[in-house]
């Protein structure tokens, strides 16, 4: 028994010592180096799309955010005014005043009408205007700049107002980019009331580059808002 | 008893020897290279880290006003809040300031417009100090939109963030019409002075 199990332990010790000696042969180098290569990448395959499915999610967010508040904005607009029209090809938009007019040639347009009540004078009307710019991917709007001011909103008299945000409509319009890297397409305003817009919106995160996990883009279809105020 | 092989190299190969001098410098050398590259690239990737949560966590917090203010008449935001009182805000410029770990940098009021009354700098970013450059008032109505100046309605970069010591810069861009802010980057800004390009808007 002892005889046998010194004989087993020579012959290990024989081979153990002649793989020291000897290191590793070059087909077990390149076969460890090619195990370690395969679970390095794909330890790193794992981790970068990890990374591109976290931007991508957060691009998403961001865009679904954007398009709430487009949405809520447009609806306020609409909402408080009497009047929409929509032009969905060749249109003109008007970006000076009554008396000095500067006619902008745009691919679309929305122009929503609004009533209010100058005190101590008859009923007016502000002009909004939403539309693009040819190679342009923002969404513009031209009208009245907003305030901090609360009022209500008098169906009869028709002021203005959406709490605080009403319009000033005393100082000069203005144009801005409304929403970025924003289109509206598909409008058309019902032809018999005339004041509820089927619209949808599309948002870009901007980038072009589509290999890029930042490149997204969200649209929503078929939205519907109905002008409140009536005359 | 010992094969022959193993005793010439223990009599006079690698396993007697050992490294050699060289060898050891070399090794040690390497050793240290990529050690200083994997250290800078993961200290610059920390300093993003932190710099980025600085400006999402602003946004968001700037955001949840925005869409409390549907519920208020209007939230007033006050950049440096202990140095400039709602009152005072509207006269005065836009200016910078250095903040550090729970300092605060904004507050809200009315304080119902928001969960957080005031924004500070999370604990999160360590022992690193920012300069932050502001408006020094945005009040958010509700409508959505977001207001510094009466009659005022352009999109600019309303707060610069800059990690100190770094060239590390966040822009957070306010959209005020429809109340929209986005977070811009430029990773070689000479101060807080300098701008982020309009590409660089959400792929920081």
């Amino acid at each position: 028994m002892s005889y046998l199990n010194f004989r087993y332990a020579a012959r290990l010790q024989k081979k153990t010592s002649a793989l020291i000696a000897n290191g590793f042969s070059l087909v077990e180098l390149l076969l460890y180096s090619a195990i370690s290569l395969m679970l390095i990448g794909a330890a790193g395959s794992i981790a970068v799309s990890e990374t591109r499915s976290s931007i991508k999610t957060y691009a998403l967010v961001a865009l679904r955010n954007q398009i709430a508040n487009v949405t809520f904005l447009l609806e306020g607009e609409i909402g408080e005014s009497e009047l929409i029209s929509v032009c969905s090809a060749a249109c003109t938009v008007n970006t000076g005043t009554a008396n000095t007019p500067v006619n902008l040639s745009v691919p679309y347009s929305l122009v929503i009408t609004h009533p209010y009540a100058v005190t101590g004078a008859g009923r007016s009307t502000a002009t909004i205007s939403y539309y693009g710019k040819t190679n342009d991917p923002d969404l513009y709007r031209f009208g009245p700049p907003f305030t901090t001011a609360t009022t209500s909103l008098d169906p009869v008299s028709g002021n203005l107002g959406f709490g605080s945000g009403a319009l000033n409509t005393g100082a000069a319009s203005a144009e801005t980019v409304a929403s970025p890297n924003t289109s509206l397409s598909s409008m058309s305003r019902d032809n018999d009331e005339r004041r509820t817009l089927t619209y949808s919106i599309t948002i870009t995160s901007g980038t072009t580059d589509r290999s890029s996990a930042w490149a997204s883009s969200l649209s929503s279809t078929g939205l519907k808002v109905r002008t409140r105020v009536g005359f | 008893m010992v094969p022959m092989k193993i005793q010439n190299i223990s009599k006079g190969g690698c396993l007697a020897n050992g490294f050699t001098l060289l060898e050891l410098i070399i090794a040690i050398a390497i050793i240290t290279l990529i050690s200083a590259v994997s250290f800078d690239a993961s200290s610059r990737s920390l300093n993003r880290s932190r710099v980025n949560a600085v400006a999402i966590e602003l946004a968001a917090w700037f955001q949840t006003i925005r869409t409390s203010g549907a519920d208020t008449a209007f939230c007033s935001v006050i950049f440096d809040p202990d140095q400039v009182t709602l009152a005072q805000a509207p006269a005065r410029a836009a200016a910078s300031r250095v903040f550090s770990r729970g300092n605060r940098v904004y507050s809200v009021e009315p304080a119902g417009c928001s969960g957080r009354p005031d924004f500070r700098i999370s604990d999160s970013v360590g022992g690193n100090t920012f300069t932050i450059w502001s408006n020094p008032l945005f009040q958010f109505t509700q409508r959505g939109n977001v207001i510094q100046t009466a009659g005022n309605l352009v999109e600019r970069n309303d707060v610069r963030i800059l990690m100190v010591g770094t060239r590390l810069l966040r822009c957070v861009r306010t959209f005020d019409s429809v109340g929209l802010f986005r977070i811009g980057s430029n990773s070689d800004a000479a101060g807080v002075g300098a701008d982020c390009a309009a590409t660089s808007f959400n792929r920081f």
